[in-house]
């Protein structure tokens, strides 16, 4: 060992490649670059020969014209610990150990524990890998120091905390430097307590922090989450010392408007923040409901009846946010002829308003005046879920006081959870109580108990008892029947859930309060001083969210959540009744509303924890399986813009760009291209999704709600059912065949009451926020998948869902029809009948042929004929007959104000890119990408490609294809085609179209037998119709393949421990057009054990980087290029029509937008769409992976007798001669590492030396890919392992189509 | 040819078999013909001339040929589907005159019509039988017996391929046995544990085949299997299979290899990788030569290291009315989830506020601290009893997981 790494000049055990990673940018390092290449993004862009070549005139919008650019953009992960995403014994145990010591010290400062924060740093500082990031944990500590430190004799002085700044650093931390933080912790410390002192003395410590400044004031200045307002004021005002251009800008421009010390009567507040503890109690004052206030009085909206369930009640409690201030009323005043201030309204119908405005002055005063007092209300809306719910029991147990209805089992929902409440109180205050006492207590008197208490203790006391239990409360009703089990949840799950929910509330207070304190000086009142403020608040959330990284570990959170749910599940308990056997009386007594058992599930034990069935009935009929997340409801404001990968959408609650399931390596990329402003198109694109104004359909909801209220069934809402019915018991001896049957029967009926029951809650919930939301003006903020495709982050009310949301929603902005825009409502109808195979014309035709239903669906749609029931989408076309109607009822239709949002949905759309990609002439045109007198119908192509194939076949006496060939209709094979592209098995084909034989044959085992036969010749057929979109396709999951089981050059010894099997880790990772790199997340999962007072629970930790899942890898990797690009073509458009000023809303491939504008966006998504795959994507794409990965190795038998395996015998036995003991792949990896750093060193004598070293590796590469694959051994008995330099297949041939004839096809999105 | 020929015919093709389809068949006829006379069956059935028997999973059914001449049945059906076996039988000893049944298999579920395999060596073996049909699954029996799942009546008894007679339940049947081999996969996701339990808990219910009576079952099992059956309290491999073997069963271990382990210290517990000293002075089985045994290996050696050598188990039914089967099933099941936990601490997952009403009716509180897997059969009796009249006790027994989707 010790030989061979002196020949080579390098000590072998310090891995040298690790010291290198974080140099990554520096230039010396050329050599090692080579290899950080691999495994960081670098992407080079190329464009094609066509690209250029086009005229540049024919781009409207350049800056999205991402495929022009010739620059090379080259970035890479910053590789700090959080990012790590190789794997490495050390690394990888220090990364972990970093994630865990940093939410302790959070805990610990937020405490108040320096000395425990101290011995933690002490930690840290322990951590060589870490050391360079040190500093900065080393300044949280200070800033809590300045705040709490000092001595019996009163706060730490300046020269205290400068000394003990510099002591520290030298004795403790010897090797780490101060920087610009620390410098402003400083500043803000001597301004603080020198403030009322002498300004001269002030003046010169300032000077000299200033002076002590690494990159200069701005650097200092930035560190706004230290120094406060306060400080600027004096910094820039009082001393002089510090210039304005110097702050940040959202501190800068409140100085513009000559912000002094004058403005001390702050007389009415209106929720301006004066101070941190004026919100708090604003918010208090809002959420004490002694009234009767059930829901929000909207005018003339009959209420819903909703059952006493939980999650309505928080939704209606939060919503109640939206309720408007005596201040708030007074503002809106001066745009209502009527009084409302004497009037008791307390909330209004905006959209009412806003229609009635004249002139766009008007428009304009009342648009602002909403956005000002919606930011208000938002904050409310976000901030009050758990202190809503808590008074809301709390009345409601009250008023049951009053009446004298506190017992027998029928009490009221929020009296039983009152009571819960209340006994559960003190248990969790026990418990904080004791976690306090542990962590003051001497560590030589802890006992054992006191050490488990240890672990969490720090974490349990961050946030009020009251809160947590209110907490717990919640989240367990809401986990209700999740994860498979019906009126229960799973432990592990469970666990998880309410210590996240618990850390959620610990981070948005904490935010809440630093932004109280950063802005306590501000109490100025003007309109327009209150908007800066409101602008440099929202700047001041971006960054402070930009910085949390720090989340809780995950075996403490299964500590604390078992603790807290122990708790409850203790003192929860439901009034039962039942019926002694013995005495044959009805009697009644109490039992728990929770506890924990353990079912089994295909063999293997699940603990978990369920709900007694008393309780879940009383959760209601329609219990509310969604989960309750009051706080991620619509926006009553433009979401915060995304600005970087983890900050956007809402104000307190954090969400990232993309929805990862905890995939560091996914962040890590998102994070370097975020970091590098590359993906600035993808926030703008989401951000316009954001930007579109929603409000509540009225009409639409007022008949829905009827419906509702009826508890019957009505299209897709299941009717009101209370209890589960099985099946009668089957005698004992009944056979074991009926038994399975009965067994199975009764299953069917389970699954059947509780999806029936569901369903109905999710409508429940859909129709109360829709009701709480009526005439108001709000948003959807989104994030993306992990593909870039965009989703709504509230989850239960958005344009997303299904009809009946879509129905109830509508545009907040009006447009005039105009000719083109009666044209397009039209054929929107036709759309949602389904008939949208005809040309427009005809579809035109089709809805002016209806005139008179429309009239009746629109004027009687419960008690007409109810022609709009028929339609495909029947709530939606309700909402069109509406608008219609109305639009007929005027002299001239077109001059009707439109708000409903007409969808153009692309044909098959998975298909039309791969037709783009693949060029296929025929495949284009059945998907309409080229010009058509009408749109072509590939389901009905494809179906007369099989039937021809079929008459062949049968032609030849083939008797299956005899029978088949008159069967074939467009339907059976429409599933099938359209999954196609999202790689559909040939199994899951045959089960697509056995569901659509099954009526011809009847009988299941001959039906599959025929469905079996026709998914051969449906594949055929698509194959044939996209001859190279299959080919490209099959590329993609060769090149997937390949990669996924490749190996890094620069590997850790981990993955190469089952000697030479080594474990893959490698995913596929590529670049979408929008510079968005696309991480597939498939790792095989690996669960520790946590031990909880509980049960055991085995939970994923997310700080492992697994093996790869190749199978997945592969599978996944076509229709998630797919995908990734229908997305990035959904952005560019979204992009290009926000521009134009269009209300756009998507939904994967189906595109929204006013009647009127239609045609504007049609033309733009073809050329976003022609703009998208003008440049050969998939070219494009092989240049990334030939760069990305251009120094993997992959592994291939070769036979021992070759000529090639002959020499590597050769090449092994001298090295293991050399070496002194066998050879390992690990060696040979390392030696290739060391040649292919010589070759690409800048010494002349390093790269002869590489020249003319001899690896296995280079012993390989002498033969040509031919030559390899004649020496391929199919066994290990008979081949010997050897590495070979990855190589990506070549790209498949490309056909005729050329994809700028879109330009004129109408069809393509109709 | 002889009938003993016959037999060393088939042996001597045994040992190429390369392959038995994950199942354990031992090939060896001297260690075969002493662990069927350990069980002394012709004591057992008196009327070879009314009796008749099942063996399903035969394999290459040596056995099979030596249990006939101990008992010269009326009537021996071998049921196998695996064809490899399959066409070794019929090369041997059957004609492959096949036969269709003149039943309608309507009523039964079945597509195909079964094929009856008849013996062409009416000399030696002229009662046995073969047919394809699947033992896995439930209707290949109401098939042969001509029962009609939705009469619950034995149709057309006269055209039925296979029926026994009908015996009193208050002695073990002595016209019909059961035998089998169940050391394998007998589909790609049960094994043949899995059907063990199966026909096991069809005793409690006392349908299926033994609707005809107390139906004696002579089983070859894994090892594995057999230990988790004979039990005493206290063992690590107590399980609810024991609980029910005991309570409803006499179960017995008849023959084992001499490589299988036992609890050297009956004062200790029993691990569950060895039997219990105490059930082997009780059985006195057979101990076959694990060396000489001429075991067709499973596939996979892995399985054979984990599950060990075929164990032959003896199963006689026991008398019982049955009238609280369901909520013995719930209980035990219920309770030995956490088997070595105390049983206080299981009662919770009996419904919510078990432990409340047990802790308060149980006279014996000490009974709560003793760990599950080292009740009786007794305590779990007088457990069910409590649990029967206990007046919020969960009016469904029956738990609905659904898929689980992952987090």
């Amino acid at each position: 060992m010790l030989k061979f790494a002196k020949k080579f000049g390098h000590s072998y055990e310090k891995s040298f490649f690790r010291d290198v990673l974080r140099r990554t940018s520096s230039p010396k390092n050329i050599h090692t670059s080579l290899i950080l290449n691999t495994h960081s993004t670098k992407i080079t862009l190329k464009p094609t020969e066509s690209v250029t070549s086009l005229d540049p005139s024919t781009s409207a919008l350049d800056v999205i014209n991402f495929t022009k650019s010739k620059e090379l953009t080259t970035f890479s992960p910053g590789f700090e610990p959080f990012d790590r995403t190789y794997r490495n014994n050390d690394t990888d145990n220090a990364t972990k150990e970093v994630m865990n010591l940093w939410p302790l010290l959070e805990a610990c400062l937020h405490l108040g524990y320096l000395d425990r924060a101290f011995s933690i740093l002490t930690s840290l500082y322990a951590i060589k890998t870490h050391r360079q990031f040190f500093i900065d944990d080393f300044n949280k500590y200070l800033l809590k120091y300045s705040e709490i430190g000092g001595t019996k004799n009163g706060p730490c002085t300046v020269s205290q905390l400068e000394n003990h700044v510099f002591t520290t650093l030298q004795t403790n931390f010897s090797g780490v430097d101060y920087n610009d933080r620390t410098v402003s912790v400083l500043i803000h410390h001597s301004i603080k307590v020198g403030k009322t002192a002498d300004p001269e003395k002030l003046a010169n410590n300032i000077n000299k922090y200033l002076s002590m400044g690494l990159k200069g004031q701005k650097e200092i200045m930035k560190n706004t989450d230290i120094l406060t307002l306060d400080d600027y004021i004096i910094l820039i005002n009082d001393l002089k010392l510090v210039k304005k251009e110097d702050l940040p800008t959202h501190i800068n421009f409140l100085f513009e408007k000559k912000l002094g010390n004058e403005g001390d009567n702050a007389s009415n507040m209106n929720g301006c923040i004066t101070n941190g503890g004026g919100m708090l109690q604003e918010q208090r004052h809002h959420i004490d409901l002694d009234k009767n206030v059930e829901t929000l009085d909207k005018d003339g909206i009959e209420e819903l009846i909703s059952v006493d369930t939980i999650g309505m009640k928080v939704v209606r409690q939060t919503l109640l946010g939206l309720s408007l201030s005596d201040n708030q009323l007074e503002r809106l005043q001066k745009f209502l002829e009527q009084d409302i201030l004497s009037a008791n309204h307390k909330s209004f119908n905006f959209m009412d308003i806003y229609k009635s405005l004249k002139t766009e002055e008007e428009i304009k005063q009342f648009d602002n005046l909403l956005e000002e007092i919606n930011h208000e209300r938002q904050i409310q809306l976000e901030r009050r879920a758990t202190d809503a719910a808590r008074e809301r029991w709390r009345h409601d147990f009250e008023e049951s006081k009053k009446r004298g209805e506190l017992v027998g089992i029928k009490k009221k929902l929020n009296v039983t959870l009152w009571e819960w409440y209340e006994k559960m109180l003190p248990l969790v205050e026990e418990e904080v109580r004791r976690c306090q006492e542990v962590l003051t207590k001497d560590k030589s008197l802890l006992t054992a108990a006191d050490d488990k208490r240890l672990q969490y203790a720090p974490y349990m006391i961050l946030v009020a008892p009251e809160k947590m239990t209110v907490i717990t409360i919640l989240d367990l009703l809401k986990l209700n029947s999740t994860g498979g089990v019906i009126e229960g949840m799973r432990t592990a799950r469970a666990v998880i859930s309410v210590a996240k929910s618990v850390e959620l509330e610990f981070r948005s207070e904490k935010l809440l309060k630093n932004e109280s304190n950063q802005f306590k000086t501000v109490n100025k009142n003007s309109p327009e001083f209150k908007m800066l403020v409101k602008r440099a608040k929202f700047s001041f959330r971006d960054s402070e969210l930009e910085k949390s990284k720090i989340l809780w570990p995950q075996d403490i959170r299964a500590k604390m959540g078992s603790i807290l749910i122990s708790i409850l599940t203790h003192v929860a308990t439901v009034g039962v009744q039942g019926r002694d056997p013995v005495s044959n009386k009805m009697i009644t007594g109490e039992a728990p509303a929770f506890y924990h058992t353990y079912q089994y599930h295909n063999g293997s034990k699940l603990g978990v924890i369920k709900i007694h069935k008393n309780l879940v009935s009383r959760l209601s009929e329609d219990d509310l399986v969604s989960a309750v997340q009051p706080q991620l409801l619509p926006m009553l404001i433009k979401p915060r813009p995304w600005k970087s990968w983890n900050n956007g959408g809402y104000l307190y609650t954090q969400s990232h760009l993309i929805r990862t399931k905890e995939s560091p390596e996914q962040i890590a990329y998102l994070k370097a291209v975020s970091d590098n402003g590359i993906i600035d198109k993808i926030y703008e694109g989401v951000n316009v999704l954001g930007d579109t104004a929603w409000t509540v359909n009225k009409r639409v909801f007022e008949v829905m709600s009827k419906v509702w209220n009826t508890g019957g069934d009505f299209l897709k809402i299941p009717a009101v059912t209370t209890e589960l019915r099985l099946l009668p018991p089957l005698e004992r001896d009944a056979d074991p065949a009926k038994l399975r049957d009965w067994k199975l029967q009764n299953k069917l009926l389970a699954n059947e009451f509780s999806k029936n029951r569901s369903m109905r809650c999710d409508a429940n919930y859909k129709l109360e926020i829709a009701r709480a939301f009526l005439g108001e003006k709000f948003y959807f903020p989104h994030n993306l998948d992990f593909r870039g495709r965009a989703y709504p982050l509230s989850p239960h009310f958005n344009h997303l869902g299904n009809d009946m949301s879509r129905g109830l929603l509508i545009f907040w902005k009006g447009k005039r029809l105009g000719p083109q825009g009666l044209k397009w409502l039209k054929i929107h109808l036709a759309n949602l009948f389904g008939f949208d195979k005809t040309p427009f014309q005809d579809r035109v035709k089709y809805a002016e042929e209806h005139l008179a239903d429309i009239k009746d669906s629109a004027e009687h749609p419960i008690d007409g004929k109810g022609w709009w029931k028929e339609a495909d989408k029947p709530w939606q076309a309700l909402a069109t007959c509406i608008e219609l109607n109305e639009a007929h009822k005027l002299k001239n239709p077109e001059d009707y104000v439109s708000h409903q949002p007409v969808h153009q949905d692309g044909t098959c759309n998975g298909l039309q890119h791969y037709a783009a990609l693949g060029g296929d002439i025929e495949g284009a045109t059945q998907v309409n990408l080229v010009p058509s007198s009408r749109p072509q119908d590939v389901y009905a192509y494809v179906a007369k490609l099989v039937v021809q194939r079929l008459e062949k076949a049968s032609a030849k006496g083939d008797e299956k294809a005899t029978v088949l060939k008159d069967k074939i209709k467009r339907k059976v094979v429409k599933q099938t085609v359209m999954t196609n592209v999202y790689g559909v098995t040939s199994i899951g084909a045959t089960e697509q179209i056995n569901k659509q034989l099954l009526p011809v044959f009847r009988e299941r085992g001959v039906s599959f037998e025929y469905s079996k036969y026709l998914t051969k010749h449906v594949f055929a057929s698509i194959r044939k119709l996209f001859k190279s979109a299959h080919l490209i396709q099959d590329w993609l999951a060769t090149c997937a393949k390949v990669i996924s089981k490749s190996i890094r050059i620069d590997v850790d010894e981990r993955s190469l421990k089952n000697g030479t099997k080594p474990d893959y880790m490698t995913s596929v990772i590529w670049t979408t057009p929008l510079g968005l790199p696309i991480v597939q997340p498939y790792r095989d999962a690996s669960k520790k054990q946590v031990s909880t007072n509980l049960q055991t629970v085995y939970i994923s930790d997310p700080f492992q980087v697994n093996p790869v899942n190749s199978r997945k890898q592969k599978a996944g990797f076509p229709p998630n290029f797919i995908h990734s690009l229908d997305a990035s073509h959904m952005l560019l458009s979204a992009i290009r029509c926000g521009r134009m000023g269009l209300s756009f809303a998507a939904v994967h491939d189906s595109y929204w937008t006013h009647a009127c504008d239609v045609d504007i966006m049609n033309e733009s998504l073809r050329d976003e769409f022609i703009k998208l795959h003008e440049v050969d994507l998939i070219e494009r794409l092989k240049n990334e992976f030939d760069d990305r990965y251009r120094n993997y190795l992959q592994i291939m038998q070769i036979l021992r007798s070759s000529p090639a395996g002959i020499k590597l015998l050769v090449y092994r036995k001298k090295l293991e001669t050399k070496l002194n003991r066998p050879v390992t792949i690990m060696d040979e990896i390392y030696l290739e590492k060391k040649r292919r750093e010589y070759l690409a060193s800048e010494d002349k004598a390093l790269v002869d030396k590489g020249k003319n070293m001899e690896t296995s590796v280079s012993i390989i590469s002498q033969y040509s890919e031919e030559e390899l694959k004649s020496m391929e051994s199919a066994s290990s008995s008979s081949g010997i392992i050897a590495l070979t330099p990855l190589k990506i297949p070549d790209i498949p041939p490309k056909g005729d189509f050329d994809v700028r004839e879109l330009k004129n096809s109408k069809y393509f999105f109709s | 040819m002889s009938g003993s020929l016959v037999l060393k015919n088939l042996i001597q093709d045994c040992r190429k078999l390369k392959k038995s389809f994950g199942f354990q068949y031992i090939c060896n006829e001297e260690i075969l013909t002493k662990a069927l006379n350990k069980l002394n069956l012709p004591a057992k059935y008196p009327k070879p001339n009314s009796t008749k028997i099942l063996e399903i999973y035969p394999g290459p059914a040596i056995q099979s040929l030596i249990t006939y001449n101990i008992l010269k049945p009326k009537q021996y059906i071998l049921l196998e589907k695996h064809t490899y076996f399959h066409n070794l039988i019929t090369k041997h000893i059957l004609l492959n005159n096949e036969y269709t049944t003149s039943i309608k298999p309507t009523f039964t579920g079945l597509e195909s019509i079964a094929k009856i395999y008849t013996s062409k060596d009416t000399k030696n073996y002229p009662n046995l039988q073969l047919t394809d049909l699947n033992p896995y699954n439930w209707e290949s029996y109401s098939h042969i017996t001509n029962f009609n799942v939705k009469t619950s009546k034995t149709e057309d008894p006269e055209h039925a391929i296979f029926l026994p007679s009908t015996q009193s339940f208050d002695k073990v049947h002595e016209e019909f046995l059961i035998l089998g081999n169940l050391t394998g996969n007998v589909t790609a996701t049960a094994t043949g544990e899995a059907l063990y339990m199966q026909l096991l808990s069809c005793i409690t219910r006392q349908n299926w085949l033994q609707r005809f009576g107390r139906v004696r079952m002579v089983f070859w099992v894994s090892e594995a299997t057999a230990r988790k059956l004979v039990t005493f309290p206290g063992d690590k491999a107590r399980s609810k299979a024991s609980l029910l073997s005991e309570t409803f069963t006499e179960t017995k271990v008849v023959a084992l290899s001499n490589s299988a382990q036992i609890n050297p210290d009956v004062n200790k517990p029993c691990s569950a990788s060895m039997f219990n000293k105490r059930v082997i002075d009780r059985d006195d089985p057979y101990f076959y030569d694990a060396k000489n045994m001429d075991l067709i290996e499973p596939i996979n050696g892995a399985v054979l290291k984990k599950c060990g050598l075929p164990v032959l188990i003896e199963i006689s039914p026991k008398y019982n009315t049955g009238e609280i089967w369901d909520t013995w099933d719930y209980v035990t099941k219920h309770l030995l989830v956490l088997k070595t936990r105390p049983l206080g601490e299981s009662l919770n997952s009996l419904g919510p506020g078990a432990f409340e009403y047990f802790n308060r009716v149980i006279q014996d509180k000490s009974l709560l601290e003793k760990p599950s897997n080292t009740l009786t059969k007794e305590d779990f009796i007088y457990l069910t009893d409590i649990f029967y009249n206990w007046p919020f006790k969960p009016d469904i027994m029956m738990d609905f997981v659904d898929v689980l989707q992952d987090d």
